[in-house]
């Protein structure tokens, strides 16, 4: 029977990690055994503050009416927008930008009270709301002054003037709100061919958030999500041909860089595991989980030719900072893994670039993107093989699914895109039954043994 | 709640204050002390979801032959232009010259090169003034496009610096 529980711990002292529902279980079950008088509620306490819990559920229930406010928040602001682009001509433009302006003042000004009286929240809640009603300001004042040649700069202004409140409260909400406002004028500008300088400025703040602040996955996420997304497209206006630069303008090397923050990622994720905080283990389990849908991802689409014959007739034209960044990452990766005691696996993921690298730069030859396609298509059905055991062995559902997803999916990719001819591919799913049937009598093995022992 | 942290939550408070009044002002300031011109405007049609329904304006000056340009330079986009301006005898103002320097005489408006998406061979510029979109009710827009369908003209505010505000468009009464 497959345990449930989203993560597991590699040492007996060390707390498991559980998925956010599980740990509303978990206090309700801990309720419970305080009622039947199975332990006492100071017990009860410290298990739940043992995973990062809180016994009377307190938390969750304000986390639920703090996500329905804001919610709420977040369609008035629509609301305003949607009014705006009625353009009511009615209204003199002088008392539409005049109220605009002082109906944002004047929330803001309210959620200031409202902090100052105690009430964090709701002091939270106005302050995204008045955000929402100084960017429609922005609107307006371009749409009565008919503005139009550069429309990034409201958005950047916009997100601009909510990231000193997301800074100053602390809160991972208004954090979100200036991070994905700095998103979109990061990709308006990216798509007009300029590059956004100031977006590491927002980046940074969100990790000043998530480090001072309470746990956010969202915002861990928009985080990832967008140092990638910096670093890459940096790298892409380091390495544009012309003067001009334009929006997926990617080269081979950005391949190499991406599979090098993952692992510099995955490496992360094990330092953070390594950490006591509950809050930190969570982190450590969000990034493996998507370091690892990303290797899938990556060796799914690798399993086909057409990207090994790109990858060979590339120009690698960049080879020295595609090296350069790679190496900084990997000896970022190293360093992390090295502080959690992990450094073997990380160092062999690092190899494993490092050859498959190499293996294309000295190839260059497209006919062989066969072999390499084969080679990937090995290793896809050797992770799925790894997911299943170790899903099994520790108890982690999401990993044996994921295994026999893999597996599955690449078997059947397979039986429609055969690779050479039929008796090939016919050869490669024989070798593939062999693979797994090995795997499955090693596992039956290990039981026994373990049973004997 | 500490008195700094305060204190830089009403700074935030100033800072979008005068963030708005200085859009305000620098949106406002051509119209005060600019000079008025006017241009012959040719309307499109879109509209923005954030931004509500608009007339988009294309002028003659919008697309630049890539001649005009000293040769062997590629403009990057972004790239800031100065287009000289002369009035002919109907009053309209129509292209003069191009340069990359501000001129120290005459009218101009100061553009900048937009993106056209293509890498490769091109043989004009598309360039920006900050007057392309013209901001109306709906049914306005709609009946601005039947009343330009033949071409429109839009009077423009330019301040010293080139650059301008669009005040309104009308029908090209010539046409």
């Amino acid at each position: 029977m497959v345990r449930i529980w989203s993560g597991a711990s590699s040492n007996p002292g060390e707390p498991m990690r559980l998925i956010r529902l599980l740990k509303n279980d978990l206090a309700r079950e801990a309720k419970a055994w305080v009622e039947e008088g199975l332990i006492s509620e100071a017990q009860a306490a410290r298990i739940c503050d043992r995973y990062g819990v809180d016994l009377h559920q307190d938390g969750s229930r304000s986390l639920g009416y703090r996500v329905l406010v804001g919610l709420g928040y977040l369609f008035i602001g629509l609301a305003m927008i949607t009014l705006l682009g009625a353009n009511w001509d009615e209204i003199p433009r002088a008392l539409r930008m005049w109220g605009l302006i002082l109906l944002t003042v004047s929330t803001q000004v309210i959620a200031l009270r409202h902090c100052l009286s105690g009430k964090h929240n709701a002091g939270v809640g106005l302050f995204l709301l008045g955000n929402f009603f100084y960017g429609a300001s922005i609107i307006l004042i371009a749409q009565i002054y008919h503005l139009g040649e550069h429309m990034p700069d409201g958005v950047f202004w916009w997100a601009l003037g909510c990231l000193p409140f997301a800074v100053m409260t602390k809160s991972p909400w208004l954090a979100l709100q200036a991070n994905t406002l700095a998103l979109i004028w990061f990709f308006i500008e990216i798509s007009l061919g300029y590059y956004p300088g100031l977006f590491p400025l927002f980046v940074l703040s969100s990790v000043y958030v998530l480090w001072k602040g309470p746990r956010s996955v969202l915002l861990l996420l928009a985080v990832l999500v967008s140092s990638g997304l910096w670093l890459e497209y940096s790298l892409a206006v380091l390495w544009r041909e012309d003067d001009q630069f334009f929006l997926f303008d990617f080269h081979a090397e950005h391949l190499v860089v991406a599979v090098a923050l993952f692992i510099l990622l995955f490496a992360t994720a094990q330092r953070l595991a390594s950490l006591p905080s509950s809050a930190a283990r969570d982190y450590a389990a969000i990034i493996s989980v998507w370091s690892l849908r990303f290797a899938l991802l990556l060796l799914l689409v690798l399993s086909f030719s057409g990207p090994w014959k790109d990858l060979l007739d590339a120009d690698w034209k960049h080879l020295p900072s595609m090296w350069g960044v790679t190496a900084l990452l990997g000896g970022g990766a190293l360093w992390l893994a090295e502080k959690a005691g992990r450094t073997s696996s990380v160092a062999a993921l690092l190899v494993a670039l490092l050859l498959a690298v190499s293996a294309v730069l000295l190839s260059r030859d497209q006919t062989h993107a066969v072999y390499y396609q084969v080679a990937a298509n090995f290793c896809l059905i050797a992770t799925g093989i790894w997911l299943v055991v170790r899903g099994i062995h520790s108890g982690i559902s999401h990993y044996f699914f994921l295994g026999v997803l893999s597996i599955l999916v690449t078997a059947l990719l397979r039986y429609f895109d055969l690779i050479g001819d039929y008796v090939g591919g016919a050869v490669m799913f024989i070798v593939f039954a062999a693979l797994l049937l090995g795997a499955a009598k090693y596992w039956k093995y290990q039981q026994s043994r373990e049973r004997l022992l | 709640m500490k008195r700094k942290i305060l204190l830089g939550l009403a700074a935030a408070i100033g800072f979008q204050f005068l963030t708005l009044i200085g859009m305000y002002l620098s949106a406002q300031m051509p119209l005060w002390t600019g000079e008025a011109i006017r241009l012959e405007a040719i309307p499109v049609d879109p509209r923005s979801l954030f931004r509500g329904n608009y007339a988009r304006l294309e002028y003659e000056i919008s697309h630049l032959d890539i001649a005009l340009f000293p040769a062997g330079k590629r403009l990057r986009e972004g790239e800031v232009i100065y287009v000289a301006l002369t009035a002919d005898r109907r009053g309209i103002y129509r292209f003069a010259g191009v340069s990359l320097k501000k001129p120290q005489q005459g009218r101009f408006l100061r553009g900048r090169i937009a993106g056209s998406g293509f890498r490769g061979a091109i043989s004009s510029y598309r360039v920006r003034y900050g007057i392309e979109a013209y901001f109306a009710p709906k049914e306005k827009a709609l009946g601005l496009e039947t009343d330009l369908r033949k071409g429109g003209i839009a009077e423009v505010m330019v301040s010293k610096s080139g650059r301008a505000r669009l005040k309104h468009v009308s029908a090209n009464p010539a046409k």
